[in-house]
């Protein structure tokens, strides 16, 4: 009996798809911008927990110098105080990582028998606490190395980060019980809707016995498959999102490398409007009561 | 199967039931008669936990409307069901669907359901029309497809309010025969009608006469006592 009224609740769906399709994008917006701003909050806790307090700065030599003494400089920049870490890329290297990545489509780029990639390192160091000066005086010495070209590094970066990251820690409880509600009220109106038009209908059905939990059950079950439908499509476009946006931000100049979200975040994007969907269902199903 | 005793009933100060005694039997078949404004649908919508009992004592089908909860009332109607005068069927469903209605909220399995839609519609002569639309029938066959849906789920109490309002003599008088065999089947049936000579066409059934309540008194007698005489 239960399995029968849940299966007929979601065939009524079908009967009015215009209405079951506009309750879905409604869930769907509001999952979406929800889950959009938990997956900037949780990969920026990721990503700062990753790099805090690490100072980058990419090294890049001018085309055609000396290999010998470029690796005696990076030697020089390797031992400097406060290194944690160092990976070099000779033009060789750089070159071989492009044409795999490339294939055949690298030559025309790269004409002639020069290789025209220079030499880079990449260095993290662990700042001296309290010491504004320790960024500044680095790249100084740094850029100062005979042959280099340019160094890029990112305070800037981590600034940014550290700013969105406590805006999204101070908005995503607030924000996060407004969508809820905004979604609530998408498909609690939604089964009031529903109900008004088929009050008569439901009229008929309580004049022939039937008990509340026939009419509300599919109402409750049709509201959740809304819910469930919205809440599944948002968390795959966001899981597209998120693979594409992650690639972005691992490349220089923010450098941030965001560890993929929890499941449980991926499970609370479904199950939680997907709940507050039933919910609403049942509060609308509860108000049609004689 | 119906038990009412000192039964009263107002519309705001309107007094349209004044104390109401009468009973019925188990298989019995009552007419329920009277003017307009008697109070005979209003009887019959308190019976089927429609309206509250105000004031007296009212038990339908051994359910004491004075003791009945609102989450109980699905039990009533499954134990008492009723053919309306408006008919209340669902038009864009079809003629079996609206049969099935009372079989499909009680959880009947489907084959059970096939087989007493398919005799219910049989006795109704509606078989050929099972899959049409009730929109588009007329009147009387939405009359019988009201009453089809009153008798296929078995009741053991059926309040029909004129019931053949819609319906030509012929079918008058054949509905009037299926509601006696189910009353022979041991359905109690009280049916309001007009109808005086559907009335006469069955002289051994009780009649229980309504009068419009006057402003001062009310004339409603005692049927418990026997059939009447129509007038």
């Amino acid at each position: 009996m239960t399995a029968r009224l849940i299966l007929s609740g979601l065939a009524d769906l079908f009967r009015r798809p215009s209405m079951s399709l506009s309750v879905i994008l409604g869930v769907f917006a509001t999952v979406f911008l929800c889950g959009l701003l938990a997956l900037a909050q949780v990969g920026l806790d990721g990503a700062l927990a990753k790099g805090q307090g690490v100072l980058r700065f990419q090294v890049y030599w001018k085309p055609g110098v000396d290999a010998a003494l470029t690796a005696r400089q990076m030697d020089w920049m390797r031992a400097l105080p406060g290194v944690i870490e160092a990976k070099a890329f000779s033009p060789e290297a750089a070159m071989a990582v492009m044409r795999g990545s490339l294939g055949g489509a690298a030559e025309p780029l790269l004409p002639g028998a020069v290789n025209p990639l220079p030499y880079t390192l990449l260095l993290g160091f662990a700042p001296p606490e309290h010491d504004d000066a320790f960024a500044r005086q680095t790249l100084e010495r740094l850029t100062a190395v005979d042959g280099v070209a340019e160094v890029r590094y990112n305070p800037a970066a981590i600034d940014a980060a550290r700013s969105l990251g406590l805006l999204g820690s101070q908005a995503v409880l607030p924000l996060g019980a407004i969508l809820a509600l905004l979604v609530g009220l998408v498909v609690g109106n939604t089964v009031r809707l529903t109900l008004l038009r088929r009050r008569e209908e439901f009229e008929i059905m309580r004049l022939v016995g039937a008990a509340e939990s026939v009419i509300a059950l599919p109402l409750v079950a049709g509201a959740a498959a809304m819910g469930f439908v919205g809440a599944g499509l948002a968390a795959t476009a966001l899981a597209f999102l998120w693979s594409a946006v992650a690639g972005q931000l691992a490349a220089a100049p923010l450098w941030l490398s965001l560890a993929a979200p929890p499941g449980w975040l991926w499970f609370a994007l479904i199950a939680a409007p997907t709940a507050v969907s039933a919910l609403a269902g049942v509060a609308a199903a509860m108000e049609s009561r004689p | 199967m119906i038990e009412v005793a000192g039964l009263r009933h107002c519309f705001g100060r309107r007094e349209v039931l004044r104390d109401l005694t009468f009973s019925l039997e188990k298989g019995g078949f009552a007419f329920l008669t009277g003017p307009s404004g008697a109070g005979k649908s209003t009887l019959l919508r308190i019976l089927h936990g429609s309206l509250p009992l105000q004031e007296g004592r009212a038990v339908a089908a051994g359910h004491d409307l004075a003791a009945l909860r609102l989450s109980k009332l699905h039990q009533l109607r499954r134990d008492v069901a009723m053919v309306f005068q408006d008919f209340k069927i669902l038009p864009e469903r079809s003629v079996a669907d609206n049969v099935a209605l009372p079989l499909v909220v009680r959880g009947t399995p489907a084959a059970r359901i096939e087989r007493r839609v398919r005799s219910a519609l049989t006795a109704l002569r509606l078989t050929e029309l099972a899959n049409r639309p009730c929109a588009e029938l007329a009147g009387g066959e939405q009359q019988r497809v009201a009453i089809a849906r009153a008798v296929v789920a078995g009741p053991r109490l059926m309040l029909a309010d004129e019931p053949t309002g819609n319906l030509d003599w012929d079918l008058s008088l054949r509905l009037l025969d299926i509601l006696r065999q189910f009353s022979a089947h041991g359905t109690a049936i009280l049916m309001a009608t007009h109808n005086q000579a559907l009335v006469a066409a069955a002289p051994d059934a009780r009649i229980i006469r309504l009068e419009r309540a006057a402003p001062d008194a009310a004339t409603v007698p005692d049927a418990a006592a026997g059939p009447e005489e129509a007038p």
